[in-house]
């Protein structure tokens, strides 16, 4: 058999078009892809390249960086000034399309860079990184406004805070709030400036009318058993401290004094990013689009029929170009914020049978930031305070600018199909409750205002954290709607702790 | 010699070019190794760069990464080409080059020697010029991989042997340098070896480690020497091949060849651990396999060539263990990342391959003399 297909080969040429059709048809029974769901149209695996071309490529492709190599050595020993950028730098570290990789990261906001970042920071040669951003900065060492417009990340309000009811919400912040006071040693990267992000540590001051007095008592008792150090304050004691307030129906308020305030969370991003460049991560500017699967009947896992198992092997990238590649890693973290439902779906979380049947509960929602002007309004110490309605303000700058917002209600949420500012949001439902909460606040001009998507998890509004039950080698870090930032610093530090020490905080 | 290696032939594309790719290169070797002419071995060994070249480039995972092609092509070729030299010069001074009658000492050069040795030299990896194993073992496919390591080396091995019949007599005043080389370089290689974090280069740099005593062995020229390496090369040969099997086997679990992601494995294949276990124990010449027996006769040959060479053979088995060790219990044991759901059974195929290399291994060992002195 094997001689009589060697003679086929060899002999004759029209067997080629046998070997291709028998081919393909090889191929497609070892895997199939999935259907991006919004496009009715499926993505087809890109098809893997003629063995013989590509030999003859690849040599071809190392002699010209060898002859590159060789040309540069020889213009530096002859002192030639000029320089000549005859080889265009290519956006791929080594020049190549990172076609393999053992963790690749869809998702580079704030979740994904830091999971990249910490990562490689505990072994930064042994394990190689990609991430997928399909909203990319254009060249890296530029800061312009144009890039990450519709990251979530940049687009919040950048705030830390430890009054949560949760202890795990309070121990992440705890540490969160340690990372960003020594963020210069953490990430900063040799021969670009240190890291500034700016951070205000004014607190958060957290109102809580008559009902929800008893429930801010607790978090508060809560908070200071875990280390937070926080303040709680009766409505005098709200007058003295914060002459600006308007204490009507409130009943308590809780002050935290250290590790809580506000930050810049472009710069977090950014010095994520370059930290992580620069320790090795290679990040792809591209979107996924679909996975790959492969059958392994071999495994055996609780609760899957034997014999029925199949991995996420590849992930389908749509690159800026236009064109299918696919990345071959040996895990993939899901770390794609407000659109982590729609990458889910595309591994058949939600659609599957089974374990796969139940998809991921993070839907997009859209919240509005607005930036006031105000000319008597609250002065250096204010914090960003929280009415019991939900509406927040915070200071922002020094000209008396304030940013403020308020969710939703449930009823009210608008609809996500793009990031316009619904000004009249502002007229109804937050100035009004400014201003009976800020005197001061009567008179404002709104100078701007942006919208962003929560990642908003349905089943109990906070973070997923972990891998998902069915896949081996795929992991979930999503779902943590407005406390994104500095979650993002804690939770990668539990995965790469799960993947190096199988431990779970 | 040539035991019956079983490549793995994975549903890749193009696998009948790849078949076709792999049986040419088993040819070509297969005639090396027959070849009773020394043109005719030249031949065949410059010949059986081209189907490597092809297998590692064609089917490898992401050659440009480490420009292994060029590595390749670079050493071995022009080391090599001085071979065509010696052959020359040989044909030359003795007219013929059958290699039967080729016993007398015929070269009167010392250049000869250095052309004859060196292009055997790179291929069967001295020290300091193995720089393309690494490359070429991490790029390739699996059965580029164990097909390299099995047999390719050995072809360096087979060469030195053969050719060193007729050196004898710059052999006995220049061999010095390469069995220190060697020497060295295999205890620097362990110590490599301990810090490697890809599993694939990691069993690339052990067998750089372990063809460095080979070397020594051939190069002290006593019928101890020989019979050492020949054995020492062929459980070698089985051993690292079945290890890069293994690794292998994990790569298609896991999808990631990084030693911090493959933790545990007890958990995920308990099947295999003691395949990874039985070959490493190989690895490290334990007895009963038949690295240990290669070792001690290597080891004997070269303490009766000289007694210095104890210090470095001491640190040389030490780190051998260590590192071997290591791997074993960094890679097995401990807790697994997040499968704590799933476990795998691995296929009978895999079974049927990795039990062919370790079987000649630990049994071989009982027919010592069959093997060993058939020299």
């Amino acid at each position: 058999m094997f001689i009589s297909t060697m003679f086929k080969a060899v002999n004759t040429f029209k067997c080629r078009k046998f070997i291709k059709v028998k081919f393909v048809n090889l191929y497609k029974n070892a895997c199939f892809c999935t259907n991006k769901s919004e496009v009715s149209s499926s993505y087809e695996p890109p098809k893997p390249e003629n063995p013989f071309k590509r030999t003859f490529r690849i040599l071809g492709n190392d002699m010209k960086t060898a002859k590159n190599k060789v040309q540069s050595f020889i213009t530096k020993v002859q002192g030639v000034r000029e320089v000549t950028n005859k080889v265009p730098k290519s956006p791929y570290r080594d020049g190549v399309f990172p076609e393999h990789c053992d963790i690749a990261i869809i998702g580079g906001g704030a979740m994904g860079s830091s999971i990249a970042y910490w990562l490689k920071q505990r072994a930064p040669n042994a394990i190689t990184v990609t991430v997928i951003e399909k909203d990319p900065s254009v060249n890296q060492n530029i800061v312009s406004w144009g890039q990450y417009v519709d990251a979530s990340t940049v687009l919040s309000v950048g705030g830390l805070r430890q009054q949560f009811s949760l202890e795990e919400n309070i121990r992440m912040s705890l540490f969160g709030a340690e990372f960003l006071r020594n963020i210069k040693q953490h990430l900063s990267v040799e021969g670009h400036d240190p890291p500034d992000v700016q951070f205000t540590p004014f607190g958060y001051l957290c109102l809580a009318s008559e009902e929800g007095a008893q429930q801010l008592e607790e978090n508060a008792n809560l908070q200071k058993k875990l280390g937070a150090k926080n303040e709680l304050l009766t409505p005098v004691k709200l007058k003295q401290k914060f002459p600006w307030i308007n204490t009507d129906g409130i009943a308590l308020g809780c002050h935290g004094l250290e590790n809580e305030g506000w930050f810049d969370p472009w710069s977090l991003l950014y010095a994520f990013k370059t930290k992580a460049l620069s320790l090795g991560v290679e990040y792809v500017d591209g979107e996924a689009v679909g996975f790959e699967f492969k059958k392994m009947p071999d495994m055996l896992t609780e609760g899957v029929e034997p014999g029925s198992y199949e991995a996420v092997e590849k992930v389908l990238v749509k690159t800026e170009s236009g064109e299918l590649r696919s990345i071959k890693f040996g895990f993939v973290i899901i770390a794609a914020g407000p659109h982590s439902a729609r990458v889910a779906k595309m591994a058949r979380i939600g659609t599957g049978e089974g374990m796969l049947s139940i998809p991921l509960p993070v839907e997009p929602r859209k919240r509005y930031v607005f930036c006031i002007n105000c000319k008597n309004g609250p002065g250096l110490n204010t914090p960003l305070t929280i009415d019991p309605s939900g509406a927040y303000f915070r200071r922002e700058g020094l000209a008396g600018n304030y940013i403020c917002g308020r969710s939703p209600l449930p009823e009210e949420e608008p609809s996500v199909d793009n990031l316009d500012v619904d000004y009249d949001f502002f007229d109804k439902n937050v100035w009004p409750i400014l201003a009976k909460r800020v005197p001061a606040f009567e008179s404002v001009k709104v100078k701007s205002a942006w919208s962003g998507y929560y990642e908003y998890n349905t089943y109990d509004e906070n973070g997923i954290v972990g891998p998902h039950p069915y896949y081996t080698n795929l992991y979930i870090a999503t779902g943590f709607s407005g406390h994104v930032i500095y979650v993002s610093m804690l939770q990668e530090f539990n995965i790469h702790r799960l993947l190096v020490e199988a431990s779970w905080k | 010699m040539l035991l019956a290696r079983e490549s793995v032939f994975r549903s890749s594309y193009f696998s009948e070019f790849f078949l076709f790719m792999v049986l040419f290169l088993m040819i070509i070797l297969f005639c090396s190794f027959g070849s009773v002419d020394l043109f005719s071995f030249y031949l065949f060994f410059e010949g059986r760069l081209v189907p490597t070249l092809f297998l590692i480039l064609g089917w490898g995972y992401q050659p440009e990464r480490l420009q292994a092609g060029i590595y390749l092509i670079l050493y071995t070729l022009f080391a090599s080409l001085p071979l065509l030299v010696g052959v020359i010069g040989v044909y030359n001074s003795s007219g013929l080059l059958c290699f039967f009658f080729l016993s007398d000492p015929c070269l009167s050069r010392v250049f000869f020697y250095f052309c004859m040795v060196f292009a055997f030299l790179v291929r069967i990896p001295l020290f300091l010029v193995h720089l393309w194993l690494p490359k070429a073992h991490v790029e390739a496919p699996i059965s580029g991989s164990m097909i390299l390591a099995g047999v390719l080396l050995k072809l360096g091995g087979y060469g030195l042997i053969r050719v060193m019949v007729f050196l004898v007599n710059f052999s006995f005043n220049l061999n010095f340098f390469w069995i220190s080389i060697s020497l060295l370089g295999g205890f620097l290689v362990r110590l490599v070896c301990l810090r490697q974090t890809d599993l694939k280069s990691l069993v690339a740099y052990s067998s750089v480690a372990h063809i460095g005593i080979v070397v020594c062995g051939i190069m002290t020229v006593n019928y101890w020497g020989f019979c050492g390496s020949y054995v020492l090369m062929i459980a070698h040969g089985l051993c690292s091949s079945g290890l890069f099997c293994l690794v292998n086997i994990v790569y298609e679990r896991t999808g990631s060849r990084s030693l911090l992601v493959n933790r545990g494995l007890m958990c995920l294949i308990p099947r295999m651990s003691i395949w990874w276990f039985l070959l490493r124990s190989c690895n490290m010449a334990a007895p009963p396999s038949l690295n240990l027996l290669g070792e001690v006769v290597l080891f004997r040959s070269l303490v009766s060539w000289s007694w210095l060479t104890i210090l470095m053979l001491g640190g040389l088995s030490f780190f051998g263990a260590a590192y071997t060790l290591y791997i074993y219990s960094y890679s097995q044991h401990g807790s697994f990342y997040s499968g704590i759901y799933s476990c795998s059974i691995f296929y009978v195929r895999e079974f049927l391959l990795v039990f062919l290399h370790w079987f000649p291994l630990n049994l071989l060992i009982l027919f010592r003399d069959v093997v060993s002195f058939w020299l």
